[in-house]
């Protein structure tokens, strides 16, 4: 599937006041400047994964430090709070590390968001200098980040019982959710640039149940995935909206509104409902406004 | 939408049949008629890198000279390069430039090293590879020659991939996890003109992480490389060399982030080369100790 892009004004000044020194690691005086077109220059095979979450502009710059390996910080612009979620959730590894808003570091590489940012700090090699070296270049990006993002506000609708927080997927395109967990080799979700979706792996003693809620621009756009997997995923199970599929799981899915949920992998049907019945509580509460808009972390 | 769709469902009715898409027959048609059995050569030495990973470039020109005269049936490895390019020909050498892991300088000195002895005069060869399509066009012969990795978006990185940049749009080539690798090979500026596929693994890496998909935990230290006649046989086989080193460090099997589906569909719909290993030659050279294939 071929990622749509679309030009970008390259912008004078960076709305940000990126570091120059941080532990005697200094900044070149060089930056490279990407945008939707010319990522592919820079990223060899993953840019698809930055296009797929909107991203907008990418600076890279290097500092070096005389007989110490060099550190390269990469300061993805991805337009917004959400996408930059997004981009994190896609690949977590490593350690937590109190930086940005959630930010791990595993062998020389900070992953980290903050607001609309997605940020990686790489260190050539990792050294104990380097590594505290890295942290610290992430913390300095991290401080002139001024304002914080929301995360995206389907994450609310994810039911917080045996979900596993460091496996949640934001997305918005099928080839993020398809790495993950193979759907289908076609868009049956009727997914765009606008739509917001949330993957949730969930443990349980007897296996892993994984639940898809997507919230689209539209009521239309809802309805119109809703038919989409009827016909092509539940099949003859599509009438009532649950199916009992090849490897003896349940798989159902639901739409309220503009929100649809998709479960599989349940061990039973009562069990799948009851997930959804939970969704759908939180779907109306969300609707009633009784969710705080930020109070999903996960 | 188009009616056919392969979804999980699909998967999971072949998983729990236990049959197997592994011939991809079903995914891509009838097969053309191709040679019974093809060859890739495999060469290892411990001695080809030191402590410090830096190459060794006798052990490597031995190397190559091995696997080459190998695979050519010639004893001398001259004589061998003399079949494989005339003084004639414009010789380009499609390398790879990727930072962390680029087709190492040692092994471009010595395949034009070969080539000079084949009498092939240096302002008649040219490498590149950003550029392969503007300065590579031209040549009559092509060598083909870079380190294997895992790809996030191709599941592995070997020779089909390698030429995308003769491509005018190389992210054309990037839908169905790359499946259409393998139409670059028809380009005009590629078809029919490469004589030699070189599949190095001196320090492959078998799995990535980060915006460029790489780690050096993941990386180590195979001290081989792979010769071919047929691009999508070397990958072949450097994909099983991927996924056992995987097995080996993971304990369990872990999947690439994206099945390597260009290998299968460079042969059974794109007819470059041979794919299936019960068609493949492999023949080891040197060093045997965790050699995993």
């Amino acid at each position: 599937m071929l990622l749509s892009v679309s030009p970008t004004k390259q912008p004078k000044e960076l709305p940000v006041d990126l570091p120059t020194e941080v532990s005697g690691w200094v900044w070149d005086g060089k930056e490279e400047i990407y945008n939707p077109k010319t990522l592919f220059r820079y990223i060899d095979g993953m840019a698809e994964v930055y296009l797929a979450y909107n991203f907008r502009l990418l600076v890279v710059r290097r500092y070096t430090k005389t007989n110490q390996p060099s550190l390269t910080l990469d300061f993805f612009d991805m337009g917004s709070a959400s996408d930059a979620y997004g981009v994190f959730t896609f690949e977590r590894d490593g350690e937590t590390v109190g930086i940005g808003q959630d930010a791990d570091y595993a062998y020389g590489m900070l992953r980290f968001w903050k607001g609309r940012y997605f940020v990686t700090v790489t260190a050539e090699k990792e050294t104990s200098e380097t590594r505290k070296a890295v942290l610290d270049l992430g913390k300095g990006v991290a401080a002139a980040i001024r304002e914080e993002g929301q995360r995206p506000q389907v994450l609310q609708l994810l039911p917080e019982k045996n979900l596993i927080p460091h496996k949640v997927l934001f997305f918005r395109h099928p080839t993020i959710l398809n790495r993950h967990f193979f759907l289908a080799d076609k868009d049956i979700l009727n997914l765009s640039p606008k739509a917001e979706g949330v993957l949730g792996v969930y443990e349980t003693t007897k296996g892993k149940v994984r639940l898809i809620i997507v919230r689209y621009p539209t009521e239309r756009d809802a309805r119109k995935a809703e038919a989409t997997f009827g016909k092509f995923f539940l099949r003859e199970g599509r009438a009532k909206g649950i199916v009992l599929t090849e490897d003896k799981k349940w798989t159902a899915a639901r739409r309220w509104g503009q929100v649809c949920a998709f479960l599989f992998d349940a061990l039973t049907q009562k069990e799948a409902l009851e997930v959804l019945k939970e969704v759908k509580k939180r779907v109306d509460e969300t609707t009633k406004g009784h969710r705080t808009k930020n109070s999903a972390k996960v | 939408m188009a009616q056919k769709v392969l979804t999980r469902r699909d998967l999971l009715k072949v998983m729990v049949g236990a049959a197997s898409l592994g011939t991809g027959q079903e995914l891509f048609g009838k097969e053309e008629k191709k040679p019974a059995r093809v060859k890739v050569v495999l060469v290892r030495d411990p001695n080809v890198l030191d402590r410090r990973g830096q190459i060794n470039v006798k052990v490597l020109q031995k190397m190559l000279d091995e696997a080459v005269t190998t695979l050519v049936g010639e004893k001398d490895p001259v004589a061998a390069w003399k079949q494989l390019v005339k003084p004639t020909d414009l010789v380009g050498i499609k390398t790879n430039v990727w930072s962390p892991l680029p087709t190492p300088r040692e092994v471009e000195d010595a395949i034009q090293g070969r080539l000079r002895d084949a009498g092939v005069k240096p302002e008649r060869i040219r490498i590149d590879d950003r550029g392969a399509r503007t300065t590579l066009s031209p040549c009559t012969a092509l060598i083909n020659v870079r380190p294997l990795r895992t790809h996030w978006w191709s599941g592995i990185g070997g020779c089909i991939k390698n030429y995308i940049m003769f491509a005018p749009r190389p992210e054309e080539y990037h839908t169905d996890a790359c499946t259409p690798l393998a139409a670059v090979w028809q380009l005009p500026a590629v078809k029919g003109k490469t004589r030699l596929n070189i599949l190095l693994a001196l320090t492959p890496l078998f799995h990535g992480r980060g915006p460029h998909h790489y780690d050096p935990r993941f990386v180590w230290s195979y001290r081989g490389l792979f010769v071919s006649f047929d691009p999508v046989a070397i990958d072949s086989v450097g994909l099983r060399l991927i996924q056992a080193k995987r097995l080996q460090f993971f304990g369990e099997e872990v999947k690439l982030e994206t099945p390597a589906h260009h290998i299968i569909a460079a042969d059974k719909k794109y007819n470059l080369g041979v794919s299936d290993p019960a068609r493949i030659q492999l023949i080891k050279l040197g060093w045997k100790e965790e050699v995993l294939l």
